[in-house]
């Protein structure tokens, strides 16, 4: 729990700052508000390489050396739209820290299916690197479609994108995920393959907003 | 078709079954069937051989998917035609979901949506389908859309049929019992299940159908939960447990079967097998009075109460008034979401003032409160134009009120009371006014009540109102009501309704002659009284009605509310923190007192002036310095804002403003947060900001730029793909030489792109956008 708070208020744009007590306790309260109301919902799936790979020069280097991909995507669901706009009617504050731990939550649900697709996967000595989200470098958001498409993502976890490419609900991720036969090289992605990189207030900080579709 | 007490069996899923032919992953079905008609037909007549209903291959064949109405009419009937050739006794046209999300969550109209499925049906019919199949629907409000397009644009049957998640709601929240209400109320043919989980998970879902659907229940489930292994999608359950679960089903009263995704002929097959030696079970279906939001039914079984809440509607409320004329609909959702905190089960919705256009105020104001507010909806008018558009765009099944004996009333409204579905309160008048004895208020109502069961309204859908007149001027006439709500229960047999505070007008402490009348009315039997939940009488009455009534099991509700509690004492004289110090603390809760009482010695402009900017200049020097955060700045901007209620509900009016300010979310963007901080920001510091929302054609920002005079305009845009949208939006703008000032911000922008789309300004973030409105417009 401290640490997702703590992840919160780094989203919150508090940096090494400590926040009052009455911030950190509508924080958790928001969180366990969330935690009650909202149901994450996952889908994913093995394709082989050679079709999804070309989409971009930077999602082929993501996926160099990989025997299969994986399909990715996850969503907080309607509940989060919402409460969020409930949020928004009722206390702007709370809409604001609403909005940072619903980036939280999705990360950590995220993180917590591609531990168990990864924990899965070792048993058959096979290894997976991290998500690779359209928005990525030069990895075109309009691809999101194709991702969703391929796995019936409106259908299992009623998400959807509109014609901007926005997933709907906004709270949502998809990404594509390399299957390798040896543990792939353990580099993280840095802030030079965000396409946020020219504005974002948390460049080059540890933990930045790395949802695709974050907001503030 | 569906009422011949007959088992019908409708086949099973389409797509997989192309893939093993040659579908590719993620190609269109509905595009690979104009090439392989063959195929397709083959597969109809595989089918064909165990159901007697088999499915067109057009569950994406709309426009938004397609591309075309010309590709859509040429899928369909491409689709409809193969199926006709094929051997099944009836061929029924099916429609999926658009596959993007409606407003509010998404951005595509009840109209447009609407317009989409009308395509579909059309084709549909002229192809010669027999049905309609509207299905894994996860979207109340697109499934009424569908199904009013099928119902107004075809004369064919129509089978409705949603997907359940685990927890027994679609992924929109819509439970089963929801579902089936608002959809039967709707007309549908058959209603019930398909997609979702394997058969086994379905059981309470199918259940509450069951009890509820007024028509057939069809289940079509999944062969289970799928996974997807080097691009094939994997089912697992068998066509044998398959069938074992529908017999299940069967048992309980389910009629109508087939299959969805991962389903293939061999689980047709078995589960016509497990058919033939049965015959439909008798199902027991109740006749309770029903109503619902997309989430949430209220249900009178005969012995429990129901509260309306009556306080959206500006009759003698100045505030309210000002709300709607000024389309200040945050005003009007926090007073809907305090009645359902204060025990509210229905809201009456109520925007009749002279001077607005009624029609459209009532849209608005259902949009935005179901957006955000569970409780189902009474719409308030007697406008049938307004009742019918409010309703139409209802997500579930409202009430309307009201009818009265009026021929004109009963020919406008009963009408769309039958269409929709709803509930419809009936008020005992008629041309020659209201009746003075309790008799006579009975026989108009008889009156009333024989038309709208004549015409096919069910009886559980009517909600009688015996009508309260004033005790100071009609002392005699107070009886009467009483009286008549017990003779329209005990003989007519439907449910009552009263607006009760009226009794009391023109009395001092009316709170205490309505609390005496509203018990002897719960006495006479009134079912569901419409009032103030705000009002601590009421609720005392309310509360210990439910005990007595035998509602409240063993008194447990109201002990916990009562017992050992003593009145809560007054606060300590918080006003001495001086409202500076109170925002710039974001102290949210003291804002209102404070201001209030500073109101009695201090004009509203002096407040505004010199303490509530102050005080919010100085959280934004401190915002800036990073020495204070997002949260702190917005706890302040909201204190400002609970200090700005205080002087609306003060002086009833908006105070003079510095100047108007159009904001906007652009073309295809959906991200709005950002835009509210702004908009409450600039708010706070006394500017009339014109909130244009998310999704903001660029026509609408010039046309209200236009229409207001505004001299500045904020555009939001937070993606990439939608950065050009800001453009379009301020071309258009210089394009009309509307002299404006534009202010640009959002996450992925910075002063190069804001140069780029042809900005004054770009804003980093809130506290800048308030410091450029003070240069354009001035502090």
């Amino acid at each position: 729990m401290q640490n997702f708070i703590d992840e919160v208020i780094r989203y919150l744009g508090y940096g090494e700052n400590v926040p009052d007590k009455e911030v950190i306790d509508t924080i958790t309260e928001i969180k366990n508000n969330a935690d009650l109301l909202l149901k994450p919902k996952s889908v994913y799936g093995t394709f082989g390489i050679g079709y999804f790979d070309f989409l971009s020069s930077d999602l082929s280097a993501h996926l160099k050396g990989a025997e299969s991909i994986i399909l990715f995507a996850a969503t907080l669901g309607a509940e989060s739209e919402r409460l969020a706009s409930y949020y928004q009617k009722t206390d702007i504050q709370k809409a604001v820290i609403f909005d940072a731990v619903c980036n939280a939550l999705i990360e950590q649900y995220c993180d917590c299916i591609c531990q168990e697709i990864a924990d899965k996967l070792l048993k058959d000595n096979k290894y997976i690197n991290t998500r690779f989200s359209p928005g990525y470098g030069d990895f075109s958001i309009e691809y999101q479609s194709l991702i969703l498409d391929n796995l019936n993502a409106g259908r299992r976890i009623g998400l959807s994108v509109n014609q901007s490419s926005l997933l709907l609900p906004q709270k949502s991720v998809t990404a594509v995920i390399g299957v390798f036969d040896s543990p792939p090289e353990g580099k993280a992605r840095g802030c030079d393959s965000c396409n946020m990189k020219e504005s974002c207030k948390m460049k080059g900080e540890s933990g930045c907003s790395k949802t695709a579709n974050s907001i503030l | 078709m569906f009422k011949d007490g007959k088992f019908h069996i409708i086949d099973g899923a389409m797509g997989s079954l192309l893939q093993t032919r040659g579908l590719k992953s993620g190609e269109k079905p509905e595009l690979f069937i104009l090439e392989n008609p063959d195929i397709l037909l083959d597969i109809h007549n595989e089918y064909a051989k165990y159901c007697d209903i088999v499915t067109t291959c057009t569950f994406g064949a709309n426009r938004l998917k397609l591309g075309s109405s010309e590709l859509v009419r040429k899928v369909i009937n491409t689709a409809v035609s193969v199926a006709k050739k094929s051997n099944a006794t009836a061929v029924a046209l099916d429609i999926g979901p658009i596959g993007t999300m409606l407003e509010p969550i998404g951005t595509l109209k009840f109209e447009e949506a609407y317009d989409l499925f009308k395509e579909q049906v059309e084709a549909g019919e002229q192809a010669g389908a027999d049905l309609v199949i509207i299905e894994t629907v996860a979207d109340l409000l697109e499934m009424k859309a569908a199904v009013l397009a099928v119902k107004e644009n075809s004369s064919l049957p129509v089978i409705a049929t949603m997907t359940f998640e685990a927890d027994g709601r679609t992924f929109l929240g819509t439970d089963a019992k929801t579902a089936a209400v608002t959809l039967s109320s709707l007309g549908v043919d058959a209603l019930g299940v398909n997609c979702s989980l394997g058969p086994d998970e379905l059981k309470s879902v199918v259940s509450e159908m069951l009890d509820y659907s007024s028509v057939p229940v069809v289940v079509q489930p999944n062969a289970g939960l799928p996974s997807i292994e080097n691009g094939n999608t994997v089912y697992k359950i068998t066509s044998e447990a398959f069938a074992n679960s529908c017999e299940y089903f069967a048992d309980c009263g389910v009629s109508v079967f087939g299959g969805c995704c991962g389903t293939t002929p061999e689980h047709i097959k078995a589960v016509k097998q497990m058919l033939c030696n049965k015959t439909p079970v008798q199902r027991k279906i109740k006749k309770t009075t029903t109503f619902c939001s997309g989430r949430k039914t209220v249900e009178l079984d005969g012995r429990n109460t129901l509260i309306i809440g009556e306080r959206i509607n500006p009759t003698g409320k100045k505030r309210l008034k000002e709300a709607l004329r000024e389309k200040d609909y945050g005003y009007v959702i926090n007073e809907a979401l305090s009645q359902e905190e204060f025990g509210a089960d229905v809201l009456d919705v109520n925007a009749g003032l002279p001077e607005i256009d009624e029609t459209q105020t009532l849209v608005s104001l259902v949009k935005e409160i179901q957006s955000v507010c569970a409780l189902p909806l009474q719409i308030d008018s007697s406008d049938p134009k307004s009742v019918e558009s409010a309703v139409r765009i209802y997500c579930g099944k409202p009430i309307i009120n009201s009818v009265n004996g009026n021929k004109e009333s009963m020919d406008s409204i009963l009408p769309i009371v039958k269409k929709y579905g709803t509930g419809i309160v009936v008020l005992t008048l008629d041309e020659n006014g209201i009746p003075e004895t309790a008799e006579k208020r009975f026989e108009v109502a008889k009156r009333i009540v024989d038309k709208a069961v004549e015409m096919g309204i069910p009886k559980e859908n009517i909600l009688v109102d015996c009508l309260v007149l004033t005790v100071s001027t009609n002392q005699k006439a107070v009886r009467e009501t009483l009286k008549a709500v017990t003779l329209v229960k005990e003989k007519l047999g439907v449910k009552t309704v009263l607006g009760v505070s009226n009794v009391s007008f023109g009395m001092p402490e009316r709170e205490m002659i309505n609390a005496a009348f509203l018990a002897e009315a719960f006495g006479a039997g009134l079912d569901m009284p419409i009032l103030n939940p705000m009002s601590e009488k009421y609720r005392e009455i309310i509360n210990a009605h439910k005990v007595i009534n035998n509602e409240d099991a063993g008194g447990k509700k109201f002990i916990e509310l009562y017992a050992g509690k003593k009145k809560e004492e007054k606060r300590d004289n918080i006003h001495s923190l001086d409202i500076k110090e109170i925002i710039i603390s974001g102290r949210k809760s003291l804002a209102y007192n404070t201001v209030s009482q500073m109101l009695e010695t201090t004009d509203p402009l002096d407040v505004i002036n010199n303490y509530f900017i102050p005080a919010l200049d100085t959280v934004g020097d401190c915002f800036e310095k990073g020495t204070m955060f997002l949260p702190q700045l917005m706890a302040s901007a909201q204190t400002v804002k609970n200090g700005f209620d205080a002087i609306k509900d003060h002086v009833g009016n908006t105070v003079a403003t510095k100047g108007k300010i159009v904001l906007a979310t652009v073309k295809g963007d959906i991200h709005d947060i950002g835009k509210n901080i702004v908009k409450m920001l600039l708010s706070n510091y006394g500017y009339d900001v014109i909130d244009l929302g998310k999704d903001v054609d660029p026509t609408v920002v010039a046309d209200a730029v236009e229409q207001s005079g505004a001299r500045l305009v904020g555009l939001s845009a937070l993606m990439t793909t939608t950065v050009r949208a800001m453009k379009d939006t301020i071309d258009i703008l210089r394009e009309r030489g509307l002299e404006c000032k534009v202010m640009v911000g959002g996450a992925v922008l910075n002063k190069e792109y804001a140069d780029m789309v042809g900005a004054d300004y770009y804003v980093s973030d809130a506290t800048e956008s308030a410091k450029t409105a003070a240069v354009v417009l001035g502090k």
